[in-house]
């Protein structure tokens, strides 16, 4: 049986939606802000931060940053 | 002339938190995967709504670790941060304009990143690369057996040609390789055994193979179940990673590219 599944749907999951990617995009940098708030406050804080909770932030943070540049790349070469 | 103090401060002794009892078990496990499901479930809904889901799974990661009490615990927490993150990038990338194989060149970089973070918070990369006390033959027998597999899998869903766009062959092929290796590094090279030391060997092979399904929800994908079942076996039985990883890169290139050249014309 054929699962009854919205072809958009699939559409976007198979191939990529500018649209949704966009809105995606702004959740994936609410994410980012709070991973990186985070880790600032963990690396200012007294005393000395456990190094794994500052290892797992950037698990976070790191990946979203590529990605947060490449959407930013990706959205001026849209302008030019 | 500079003093320093004789007497070694205790390890950890200033930066443990009192109330530190969170352990990492079954029930937790499960409410994980329902949490995964639920997220990749939203896809169906809303783009946005799911990568909220992702969003809020990676960050109560960060947040349950200082609370975690044993090793075992600390051991499987960037794991289960990266599985989301790693899904919310899929779902953020701006990959909108690409064909299929090279979008998944581009989400490749930012996924092995993930993998090398989680890997690297408590192993070395290399460690992760070991063969095993089966040895070559075994694991050299595991990706053999990768062919009838992806004439099955060729034959229950052809793909179409064309996915790779305008990449060449051989660019294609590395392409692929690399979109399934952070896949398997993630699933059976770290969330398996990392499920198997805190809740046993049996619901480390049923709890990252149902987790690994939970990621092709809703692409409506029947076969990722049973395939992550089998590719966990093989892993449980040659603890390592190697074998598999051969397998899920020969199944890919074959059904990607090489069947749908051959029988397509």
């Amino acid at each position: 049986m054929t699962p009854s599944v919205p072809p958009p749907v699939l559409d976007f999951l198979r191939y990529g939606d500018a649209k949704a990617s966009m809105s995606a995009g702004l959740v994936l940098l609410a994410v980012l802000l709070v991973a990186l708030t985070a880790k600032a406050l963990l690396q200012s804080a007294s005393p000395a931060p456990r190094q794994d909770a500052v290892r797992l932030l950037n698990i976070l943070a790191v990946p979203l940053f590529i990605v947060f540049v490449a959407i930013v790349v990706e959205r001026f070469s849209d302008l030019s | 002339m500079t003093f320093r103090s004789v007497v070694p401060a205790p390890p950890n002794a200033l930066v443990q938190p009192a109330g530190r009892t969170l352990v990492v078990g079954l029930p937790l496990l499960i409410g994980y995967l329902t949490a995964l499901a639920l997220s990749e479930g939203l896809l169906l809904v809303s783009a946005p709504l799911a990568a909220g889901g992702f969003g809020l799974l990676a960050l109560a990661g960060c947040v349950a670790l200082p609370f975690t009490a044993d090793e075992r615990s600390q051991a499987l927490l960037p794991v289960m941060t990266a599985i989301p993150v790693v899904r919310l990038i899929v779902v953020a990338a701006p990959t909108a304009d690409f064909a299929s194989i090279p979008r998944l060149g581009v989400l490749a970089l930012p996924t092995l990143i993930v993998v090398t973070l989680a890997t690297r918070t408590r192993h070395s990369v290399g460690q992760l690369f070991r063969l095993g006390p089966s040895g070559w033959a075994t694991q050299l027998a595991v990706v053999l057996v990768a062919v009838p597999l992806a004439v099955i899998v060729y034959l229950l869903m052809p793909v179409t040609p064309g996915g790779r766009g305008n990449l060449p062959v051989i660019a294609a092929g590395i392409v692929l390789a690399l979109a399934v290796l952070p896949d398997e590094l993630l699933f059976r090279g770290l969330l398996q055994p990392a499920i198997t030391a805190v809740a046993g060997q049996r619901a480390g092979l049923y709890l990252s193979a149902m987790m690994y399904a939970a990621t092709f929800i809703a692409y409506a994908s029947v076969g990722a179940l049973a395939a992550a079942f089998a590719v966990g076996w093989c892993r449980q039985r040659t603890d390592s990673v190697v074998g598999v990883v051969g397998a899920r890169v020969v199944l890919v290139v074959l059904v990607y590219l090489a069947f749908p050249a051959i029988f397509n014309g």
